[in-house]
């Protein structure tokens, strides 16, 4: 800490060369640094088609899916008021909600949360409706818009 | 402003200094630690494996963010490191190397304490953890070579595991229990992977501190020459 600067031949070399190795040091560690950083950098998750059809047959009536679509899940109905999607995600916490067919309506399974097949709230803590995707039935194909 | 930051710097260091220590520690056992004169490259190698050994640990942390330990994608997700993730390639390559250099270095240091004798009384349980270390390494590399599940690794892993069969009475069952089942199936790559990541690993760490400690409160083996009085 309390090194005064010497200014022989022999104390200037070996400053030199101290700091010549901290410095190697020192650029080796920042490499490797940067290194690691874009290692665990979140890679992008290539989606295979932007334009997502499936046909109707996959769910008869009364019958769900959940799909993937631009990177999250959308579940797809086939209740008494025709095909019908929303997002997955409970409006609540985020959970992934399921189709009760008996009950006609989407359960949380997190707290409990219930939507009517339009995905507005019947009961249980979700704030707001699920949030509807826009699908169309197109020659017995349901093609996201 | 530098005077400042100096000053809040040292009265940190002060303040952790008088909590733990530290600055008689670093003294006596890195700034001002006293070693025998004479002392050449032989000497090093303890620590070269130590530095290899660090090396492991810091990929293969790196690594296990990406592998994922099933017969159905590990081979996709090692494919995956190699090929798609920034630097994966130079992570694993690493790692591998870093698997040889260990088992080379290893075998130096051994070699230079069976020469100068550094194994005799009262070095003897640092030789028996040594020893106890090698052979771990030589499992650590042998349960990592199936972890990509390649054809390489799966043939391989079937032909060494075989090695215990014809050990009387007991071969087979040595070979199931090595196994987990009747052939190289997904139970062997998850047994291996537990070993490989999580048992090995541990056991190693605490022989290396048995191994430093003793290395310390022993002091570093000096063979030179002393004035026999004895004699």
């Amino acid at each position: 800490m309390s090194e005064t600067i010497d200014k022989t031949p022999q104390a200037s070399r070996r400053g030199f060369l101290h700091w010549s190795i901290f410095g190697l040091l020192s650029l080796w560690a920042l490499a490797s640094l940067n290194m690691i950083v874009q290692f665990l950098i979140p890679p992008p998750r290539a989606h295979k088609s932007k334009d997502l059809s499936i046909p109707l047959s996959q769910i008869p009536p009364g019958t769900s899916t959940v799909v993937n679509f631009k990177g999250s899940p959308v579940i797809v109905i086939n209740g008494d008021l025709g095909v019908a999607a929303f997002d997955a995600a409970c409006t609540h916490l985020g959970c992934v909600v399921k189709w009760v067919p008996d009950q006609q309506s989407f359960y949380c399974p997190c707290h409990a949360g219930k939507f009517d097949q339009t995905g507005k709230v019947i009961s249980g803590p979700p704030p707001e409706a699920l949030h509807v995707v826009k699908v169309e039935v197109v020659n017995d194909n349901i093609v996201f818009l | 402003m530098m005077t400042w930051i100096k000053k809040q710097a040292l009265a940190l260091y002060d303040w952790v200094d008088y909590r733990t220590g530290i600055h008689d520690l670093t003294k006596d056992q890195l700034t001002e630690y006293r070693v025998p004169p004479k002392l050449n490259k032989w000497y090093s190698l303890g620590g070269l494996a130590l530095f290899v050994l660090i090396m492991q640990l810091v990929t293969g942390v790196l690594l296990l963010v990406y592998y994922v330990p099933s017969t159905e994608e590990s081979f996709a997700s090692v494919q995956r490191i190699m090929l798609e993730i920034p630097y994966g390639w130079l992570i694993r390559v690493s790692h591998a190397v870093g698997s040889h250099a260990m088992i080379f270095v290893l075998i130096l240091h051994m070699v230079s304490v069976v020469f100068m004798g550094s194994y005799k009384k009262p070095r003897e349980i640092t030789w028996l953890t040594g020893c106890a270390l090698l052979f771990l390494s030589l499992a650590i590399c042998f349960t990592g070579y199936l972890l990509p599940w390649s054809q390489l690794s799966f043939w391989a892993t079937t032909v060494a595991t075989n090695i215990p069969e014809p050990i009387p009475f007991i071969g087979p069952w040595i070979v199931k229990l090595i196994r987990g089942g009747e052939s190289i199936s997904p139970d062997t790559l998850n047994r291996f992977f537990a070993l490989h990541v999580v048992v090995i690993p541990a056991v190693m760490l605490a022989l290396v501190g048995v191994h430093l400690f003793l290395v310390r409160v022993l002091g570093i083996s000096d063979p030179s020459p002393k004035k026999n009085k004895d004699d």
